[in-house]
Order: C-alpha cells, then sequence, then structure tokens
C-alpha cells in the first residue's frame, strides 16, 4: 500500500477545524457556559404553602443548586408575588424588605442557600416565588428564567385593636382635652 | 323749676328740672369753654360731609346736634372724638389741640349711633375691660364696672351676656361704656333710637343727670325734636354739613315762621271766639279754619310778640276765657322746634 | 333714677392709656378665644384628627406600609398646616370682623395707641399655634419614633411652626386692617396661604425647583422638617431652609408693625 500525503486543502481545512475548536472554546465559551449554568440551576423553596394573618411575619428560605459542570456567573435572586384573584394589587416592597438578594457564583455540583421574609400586609390568596437570572448584561441571551416552584399563601386579615399601642393615647388626649375646655367654661362663667 | 340761660337772658320753663339744674346752667354759663371747635371741615373726596362748623360747648351744657339725614352729624361727632380727622380746621377739647388724639381720647366718652357689642361677653365683663383699656387697674375696673351698673340700671343683668340684652338695654350699656372714664365731654349719636317711650324717657333723664351731676358737656344728636326741647340748653343744626342755626332753644323757635295760635272751640261759639281774637292784644290775623267744627287760628304780631316774649298764648287764652268761650283745645303753631328746624332746613335746601 | 355721685363739676377725667394696652387687649382677645368656643372646638377637632391619624397610621406601621419616620413626618406637617392655617383666619378675622360686628369704634375711642391695638390681636391670634404643637407631642411620642427623632420632631416643628404663624398671622392681620370686607379679608389671607403651600404638593427637583422651594417659606420650612425626620439630618445640618420662614416672618411682622399705626374705622389708609 502506498502511503497518502496531505495536500494543502487538506492542511488548510485542518487548519480551520483547529482555529474553529479553538475560537468555540475561547471566544464563546461564556455564553455556552451560561447557558449551559442557566439550564443547569434548580430552585427550591422551603415552603410549598403558607396560612397567615396579616401583619404575621414568616419566613423562607430557597436553594439555587448549580447541577453543571460549571461555576455559576453572579446571580440576581429576585421574590416576586402575585394575587390569585388578579384583581389586587400587590407591591412587593410592602411584603418584604428584601426584593432582590445577589447571590456569589456556585461552584458546580453546589449550591447556595438565601433567606426570605415576608409580612402579608393584605388579604387574600397570593401566589410567591423566586426566580434567579444572571447578573451579566447579556441577559438576552443568557435563555430562559428560573424560577421555584410558587408558595401558595392564604392571608387573612388579622384586626388589631390596639397597633403599636397608640390606643391609650388616642383616646386620652381628646378626652382630656374635653374636660379641660368644660372646666375652663364654666370657670370662666363663674368668675 | 325755672332754670336760667345767661346767654338769652330770657327764662323759660322747664318741668322736671330742679336746683342742681339751674346751678349748673349758671357754673356753666360762667365756665370757660371745654369744647371750641374752629372751623372744622371733614371732606371724602370731592364730597364736604362737615363744612366750616365752629361752636363753644362749656361744663354741664347739653347740646343738641340737629339735622336731618346726611346733615353730617355723625361725621362731626367722629371728627371731634378722633376717629376721623378734620381735613381743614381745628379745634380743642379741655385745652387739648387735636393733634394729640390719644390725650383727647382720655378726656371723651363716646356711644356711637352704630354701636355694637360683643354678644358674648356679659355687660360686666365689658365694661371691665373698657375700665382697663382707659388705665384702670384690675380691682377698680371691677368696682367702676359694678357702679356704672347700678347707674344706668344694669345691676340685676350685669352677669347675662349681651345677647341677652333688649335694644333699650344695650343703649344703657353704651352709656355706662361711654361714662367708664369720667369724661368731661360724652357724645351721644342718637341714644334713644330705637327705644320705646319709656326708654326714651329714662335715657333722657340719665343724660340730664350726667351733665348736671357730673358736670359733663353733652353733645347730644338726634333726630328727635322732642328730645331736644327737652334736655338741651342749646342746639346746632345741621344741613349738608353746614351749621345753619345756633343758640338756646327759645332761640330757635323763634326763627320760626308765623307765631299762630290754633284754637278749637263748640261750632256754636265759633263766631263769638272770631270776634274775641280779633280784638285781643297782639292779634294780627284771625282765620277761621273750619266754622262747622269750629276751628279758628289766630296769628300774632312778630314784633308785639318780641316785645312781650314771645309766648301768644295766654293772650288768646285770655281773650277766649273773657267772653266765656268754651276752649276744646289750642296748639300753638309755628312756635315749635320742628317747625323751625323744617323751616330752616328748607331754606338751606332751596 | 340715677345717684351719679355729685362732685365738683370741673370734674378732670381720672383716665390715661394704659401702660401696657398690648396687653389688656391680648388677654381680653384671649379669653375670647379660649373661653369661648371657637379655640376649643378647633383644638378638640384637631385632636380628633390626629387620633384617628395616628391610629391608621399604626396601624399602617404595624403592616410595614409606611416607615416609622414618614408616619412621624406626617403628624408633624399636618400640625404645621392645621396651626399656621388656623393662625392666618383668626388674624385675618381680627379687625375686619370687628367692623362688621360693628365693634371696632368702641376700641378705636380708647387711648391705647393703634399699633398696641395690632400687637394684642396679633398675639391673640398665633396663641392657638402652640397650643396645637402641645396637643401633637403626645401622638409624635406615642408612634414609637425613638428618643433622638422623638426631640428633633417637637424641636423642628415648633421652631417651623412659630416662625411660618407669625408670618402668616401678620399677614392676616395686615389684610384685616386694610379690608372693608370680612369675606374678603379671610378669602385673600387663605389664598396667598394656599397659593405658597401647593408647591409642597409637586416634587420640587432640579436647580429651579430646589430655588423655588428655598424661596418659599412654606416649602423651605416643610422641606426643613422632611429632612429632619424622614432623612435624619441635624438641625444645624439643614440651618439654610429656615432663612425663607425668618425672613417672611421679619418682613411680614414689620409691615404689620407700619399698618397698624394706620388702624382705622374704616378699612384702607386714612382718609
Amino acid at each position: 500500500m502506498r502511503p497518502t500525503r496531505l495536500g494543502p486543502a487538506a492542511i488548510a481545512a485542518a487548519l480551520f477545524m483547529v482555529l474553529l475548536v479553538a475560537m468555540v472554546s475561547s471566544g464563546a465559551p461564556a455564553f455556552d457556559q451560561e447557558n449551559a449554568a442557566a439550564s443547569d440551576l434548580r430552585v427550591s423553596v422551603s415552603k410549598s404553602e403558607v396560612s397567615a394573618l396579616t401583619g404575621d411575619t414568616f419566613t423562607f428560605t430557597s436553594e439555587i443548586s448549580n447541577n453543571g459542570s460549571e461555576v455559576t456567573p453572579p446571580l440576581i435572586a429576585n421574590l416576586d408575588f402575585v394575587a390569585l384573584d388578579q384583581s389586587t394589587y400587590i407591591d412587593p416592597e410592602d411584603w418584604s424588605p428584601q426584593r432582590t438578594l445577589v447571590v456569589d457564583p456556585i461552584a458546580a455540583g453546589s449550591s447556595a442557600t438565601q433567606s426570605w421574609t415576608v409580612k402579608p400586609v393584605l388579604n387574600g390568596d397570593v401566589a410567591a416565588y423566586v426566580v434567579v437570572l444572571p447578573s451579566s448584561p447579556t441577559l438576552a441571551t443568557a435563555g430562559p428564567l428560573v424560577s421555584s416552584p410558587a408558595i401558595y399563601l392564604h392571608v387573612e386579615e388579622h384586626r388589631a385593636l390596639n397597633p403599636g399601642g397608640v390606643l391609650p393615647v388616642v383616646l386620652a388626649v381628646p378626652g382630656v382635652l374635653a374636660l379641660a375646655f368644660a372646666g375652663l367654661r364654666v370657670a370662666g362663667k363663674r368668675r | 323749676m325755672l332754670a336760667f340761660y345767661a346767654d338769652s337772658g330770657k327764662m323759660e320753663v322747664n318741668p322736671g328740672g330742679d336746683q342742681t339744674d339751674t346751678a349748673a346752667a349758671v357754673r356753666s354759663a360762667k365756665a370757660e369753654a371745654v369744647l371750641r371747635v374752629d372751623h372744622v371741615t371733614k371732606s371724602f373726596g370731592p364730597l364736604e360731609a362737615v363744612r366750616d362748623l365752629s361752636f363753644e360747648a362749656r361744663p354741664g351744657e347739653i347740646i343738641g346736634l340737629l339735622g336731618p339725614n346726611g346733615a353730617g352729624k355723625t361725621t362731626a361727632i367722629r371728627v371731634l372724638s378722633t376717629i376721623l380727622s378734620p381735613t381743614r380746621g381745628r379745634f380743642t377739647l379741655g385745652g387739648i389741640p387735636h393733634t394729640k388724639p390719644g390725650a383727647i381720647r382720655q378726656q371723651i366718652g363716646v356711644l356711637p349711633e352704630s354701636a355694637g357689642y360683643p354678644l358674648h361677653q356679659t355687660g360686666a365683663e365689658f365694661l371691665r375691660y373698657h375700665a382697663r383699656l382707659f388705665g384702670h387697674p384690675a380691682r377698680s375696673a371691677r368696682e367702676i364696672a359694678a357702679s356704672l351698673l347700678v347707674e344706668v340700671g344694669l345691676a340685676e343683668r350685669g352677669s347675662s351676656s349681651i345677647a341677652t340684652y333688649s335694644r333699650g338695654m344695650r343703649q344703657r350699656l353704651g352709656v355706662a361704656r361711654a361714662l367708664v372714664n369720667t369724661p368731661s365731654v360724652i357724645f351721644l349719636d342718637e341714644p334713644t333710637l330705637g327705644l320705646d317711650p319709656a326708654g326714651q324717657r329714662q335715657m333722657l333723664a340719665l343724660i340730664r343727670d350726667v351733665a348736671g351731676q357730673r358736670g359733663a358737656t353733652v353733645i347730644l344728636s338726634t333726630h328727635f325734636l322732642d328730645e331736644v326741647e327737652e334736655v338741651c340748653s342749646r342746639v346746632i343744626i345741621l344741613n349738608r354739613g353746614e351749621a345753619i342755626a345756633e343758640g338756646s332753644v327759645a332761640d330757635i323757635k323763634r326763627r320760626a315762621a308765623p307765631r299762630t295760635v290754633r284754637v278749637h272751640v263748640p261750632p256754636e261759639m265759633h263766631d263769638e271766639a272770631l270776634s274775641a281774637l280779633t280784638q285781643a292784644q297782639g292779634v294780627a290775623r284771625v282765620d277761621s279754619i273750619d266754622k262747622e267744627r269750629g276751628w279758628l287760628t289766630a296769628t300774632f304780631d312778630s314784633a308785639w310778640l318780641d316785645e312781650h316774649g314771645g309766648v301768644p298764648i295766654n293772650s288768646a287764652i285770655r281773650a277766649l276765657i273773657d267772653v266765656d268761650v268754651l276752649i276744646l283745645s289750642f296748639e300753638l303753631e309755628g312756635g315749635r322746634l320742628s317747625d323751625a328746624f323744617l323751616s330752616l332746613t328748607e331754606e338751606g335746601r332751596r | 333714677m340715677t345717684s351719679l355721685a355729685r362732685s365738683d363739676y370741673r370734674l378732670r377725667s381720672a383716665a390715661k392709656a394704659p401702660a401696657y394696652g398690648w396687653l389688656v387687649v391680648a388677654v381680653q382677645e384671649l379669653r375670647d378665644i379660649w373661653l369661648s368656643w371657637r379655640g376649643p372646638i378647633i383644638v378638640f377637632a384637631f385632636s380628633l384628627l390626629l387620633s384617628l391619624l395616628t391610629y391608621l397610621a399604626a396601624t399602617n406601621k404595624e403592616l410595614n406600609i409606611i416607615d416609622q419616620r414618614d408616619t412621624v413626618n406626617m403628624v408633624v406637617q399636618i400640625t404645621l398646616g392645621i396651626g399656621v392655617a388656623v393662625s392666618l383666619l383668626f388674624g385675618a378675622d381680627t379687625v375686619s370682623g370687628e367692623r362688621e360686628r360693628e365693634t371696632l369704634e368702641s376700641l378705636l375711642l380708647t387711648p391705647v395707641p393703634r399699633r398696641q391695638i395690632g400687637l394684642g390681636k396679633l398675639l391673640a391670634a398665633v396663641s392657638v399655634w402652640p397650643v396645637l404643637m402641645l396637643v401633637a407631642v403626645p401622638y409624635v411620642w406615642t408612634l414609637k419614633a425613638g428618643p433622638g427623632l422623638f426631640a428633633n420632631a417637637v424641636v423642628a416643628g415648633f421652631v417651623v411652626g412659630s416662625l411660618l404663624t407669625a408670618a402668616f398671622a401678620s399677614l392676616g392681620v395686615i389684610v384685616s386692617i386694610l379690608s372693608n370686607s370680612n369675606r374678603l379679608s379671610l378669602a385673600a389671607s387663605f389664598f396667598v396661604f394656599v397659593v405658597l403651600l401647593a408647591p409642597t404638593r409637586i416634587p420640587l427637583t432640579g436647580w429651579f425647583g430646589d430655588h423655588i422651594a428655598r424661596i418659599n417659606p412654606v416649602t423651605a420650612g416643610s422641606r426643613f422638617v422632611d429632612r429632619v425626620i424622614v432623612t435624619n439630618h441635624s438641625l444645624g445640618q439643614e440651618w439654610t431652609l429656615l432663612i425663607a420662614p425668618v425672613v417672611a416672618a421679619v418682613i411680614a411682622l414689620a409691615v404689620a408693625f407700619v399698618v397698624a399705626d394706620r388702624l382705622r374705622l374704616q378699612g384702607g389708609i386714612d382718609r
């Protein structure tokens, strides 16, 4: 059998393949890595259903797991609320002091836990969930966002008769004034 | 009791007066003027509300300020009480020139025509407040208020709110307020307005007492001519801002048009009365007004009246009595202050 | 009928101008305000309003809808607004109201100098402000703002309120002296107040807005209180915001001093 000699075209093609592999591995590795990180992320929450009164505070934790082989970029975890009756407006700032949390990069195979505090301020049925997204500017090409399962909140109204302990002052000041002015009037008439 | 008016030298009947009034009148005649008004004019733009007003007032005098609506009486009082400042002219009160209004206010008391009162205050509180405003300390202000309430007949209502006072009571309270500083000159602008006859009499008696016993000079602005005749020693008649007449009540009356007596006799005695009056002393003319009802008038000669004291009643009555004519009523026409007033103001209008 | 003392007919008046005529006038005006229904009704209604607002605010505070500092700021700002407005209206009624009730003439017939009459009435007009501020203190305290915030809030509110009250009550007295109609006096005074108050409802940002906020005594005072309470600045840190209220108070008092000397039975300047 005669030995095969590599011609110039073959060499060019091989060089091109090598170049292509190098480009993919260096030029767009982030793209590939982020894509890979997003799809490999899982978000779970510690509660699935909560019954509470307005004004009651409860906490839950979310866990972001990196099931991929690469470390994740810095992430943003955002807590959202949705009123299930579709007519009530939920202002997230009223329900939780933590709107977003920044999560440090998670190594492959590791997870990160976040703690959330919620204080329902309106009665009704509300769904809360945590959504995770990369903090990179290339968000548009980062792929689908990752969300936790929803936590179903059943909130009933709590009526506090003496919120913040103000009731004594609220009643006493007008009462004292009424007595004082009545006394002044009587004293003035007597004089 | 007779009151002697030194400036006219005439004796006038003043029923209801007493020796104090006479003595006061005498002192008044001899005393220096406490108020001197010298050609005072007050203009509001082109309108001269008071023009060239001049007069003097002595202690104890009650001077009536008469005039039709819009004559300038209230404006004159407001100028003299320093509420308004004169456009021209000057006046002094107790020797104090009008350029020192604060000092003048210490000497005067005023009952304004449109005096309002704080309805939520009691009468006593109101007087105490004004006594304090005239410099009296709190304790003496209380005493002054109590004393004045007694003087004006409001002692029992002093602790009631002014809102419960009648019109007459408020006027009396106003007079009390005008006396709170023991003034030497008191200006009363329509003090009897809105009062019933009894209230008017009480007010006039109070005014007489104020002038007589306190020796204060009273300037009384009024529409009611019978009030002027009853209490005033002198009269100033204003018309269109100008003083058109000044003098004693008698002097003003004498300036009225004809001195006529109107007599009512039984119809059957009409002719007899007509004859008797024609022959009466001083009668210049006798007219039959209504023979069927028995009305006649007798007009006296002016010169005869001036010579014989100006009162024609006695001569006419004597003439009818002498012939046994029954007099059903008689009335002096043309000798009333109202006649003089109307005559003078009509002249002014012409 | 009467028993007037028989005294020398040359009686001189024993009266003189009182040494402190303004004090006599002020005391009587204060009695008229506080022993009648006017002052007590206003203060009582104000306390009911604060009770309602405090209760609602405390409820919302528990629900975290409103911040604690915002709550305190709201109570102080409302106290400021009502206190200044009421003083303004009392000032606007004090002379023109007496004219309409025909009680002014007897006051002008006393030997008390006109300026002292004006001063006494002004003092009575501003009397409602410290009472309202005092009523607000327990409410501010009970909102559990904490000792530091409580003291700063009360001091800031009192300083700004006193300056604005002096300015607007003086304005009311000035308009009242010049006006023959009480209705006009009240309306004109309140209109000026509303015009100056309106910019507090809109954000004043940027160079121009910031200068407007500083020149307008109401917005400047409101901003001062806001920054001390909400932004937790010290009282000295924002002293420049007090310039406009101080200037307004000084100018208004000076003009009132001049105009009061021309107090007359009819409105306007002496005729």
